[in-house]
């Protein structure tokens, strides 16, 4: 199911006008691929929003109205301004339904680890997974499941389980997930018996060195 | 606390902090961070006292990235001086942060507790600051 966005096709190029049509609510814009020249345009940054906050994520199929002409097209580079957070610029890239692509799908850790009762940390090393697919195809996250995982435990690529109609890009041996010891645990491991007044300790020192910190500051 | 090895000049010119950084701009390792909202220089002090402010809300279980690095020195005369007879004495670090920048990075702990500790570490800090989360982290 493709999402409907209308684009206006703009005369001038460059900051002076891009800036222009941010201060107006819109969003300089350029569809291309399949072989055809590329077309500057400009979408209302606001339905640009709703576009890309669906439930198909960031490889959202968009059905995109360029004046007369109707496109297929899915958001490849969307520039956003962190601090204001607006969108600066977004890049469409014209697919068809029957070439297959290569798109970033983002990996969603679901389940309990056991080595995360037993003290565990979960380290997140892998984000997205990079497919090749049919555009209607993608779907719009992966799940690692990670409820078998023990301390010390990793899962990696070849691990996830993906629909028949993905093909897989990244390299299968790279890591998703891992479950490590995290350091403080490390320490206590050492001396159990002894983690109350280790712990105490710690507190009092991190204390005073503040102090001193402002102590030196005033003088 | 955080300071260079070794550095090829011991005294460096003050500087401008103009414009935004351009880079470090977005969560990189963890699943929040602390995107820096004005330019300013972090002392290694300053540094050192939101991870342990940090650290000491999560407890354990946690994981804290520091993004940012003091490898700028900074000077200062003695008190009562008179001016001139040169630059005064390298005194400490300071790391040199603009707008933008993703300064502290967490992750293994939940949204809630990560915000808490994130405001704990942005009091330590001389600069206004906001917790941000890395886009596509699942609730």
């Amino acid at each position: 199911m493709e999402e409907k966005l209308t684009a206006e096709p703009r005369a001038g190029a460059g900051k002076g006008v891009a800036r222009k049509m941010r201060a107006a609510g819109r969003v300089p814009a350029v569809v291309y691929g399949h072989g055809v020249a590329p077309v500057h345009v400009s979408v209302d940054a606001k339905d640009l929003y709703h576009v890309l906050h669906t439930a198909a994520g960031a490889n959202v199929l968009i059905d995109l109205a360029v004046g007369k002409d109707r496109v297929l097209a899915m958001p490849r580079e969307v520039q956003r301004d962190h601090l204001a957070g607006r969108f600066i610029h977004v890049d469409f890239l014209r697919i068809a339904r029957d070439e297959k692509i290569a798109v970033e799908v983002p990996i969603h850790v679901v389940g309990d680890s056991h080595g995360v009762k037993e003290g565990g940390v979960v380290e997140h090393h892998l984000w997205t997974l990079h497919v090749e697919s049919f555009p209607q195809d993608v779907p719009s996250a992966i799940e690692a499941d990670i409820s078998a995982l023990g301390i010390n435990e990793s899962l990696h690529v070849s691990d996830l389980v993906v629909p028949a109609s993905l093909t897989i890009l990244t390299a299968l041996e790279e890591t998703v997930v891992s479950v490590v010891t995290p350091q403080i645990l490390k320490v206590e491991e050492v001396a159990p018996a002894e983690e109350a007044a280790e712990e105490g300790a710690a507190e009092e020192g991190a204390e005073e060195a503040p102090a001193k910190e402002s102590g030196e500051a005033e003088g | 606390m955080l300071q260079p090895k070794r550095v090829k000049h011991r005294k460096q010119h003050r500087g401008r902090m103009r414009g935004r950084a351009k880079g470090g701009t977005e969560v990189q390792f963890g699943d929040y961070g602390l995107l820096a909202l004005e330019p300013g220089w972090v002392t290694n002090r300053q540094i050192e006292a939101a991870r342990v402010a940090m650290t000491r809300h999560i407890r354990r279980g946690g994981k804290v990235w520091i993004n940012i690095f003091p490898d700028k020195p900074v000077t200062k005369k003695p008190a009562e001086t008179r001016m001139g007879s040169g630059k005064g004495n390298p005194e400490g670090w300071v790391a040199v942060v603009k707008p933008g920048r993703v300064m502290f990075e967490l992750s293994g702990v939940a949204e809630l507790t990560a915000r808490e500790a994130m405001s704990r570490a942005a009091h330590k800090l001389p600069i206004r600051s906001k917790f941000i989360i890395r886009t596509g982290v699942q609730e």
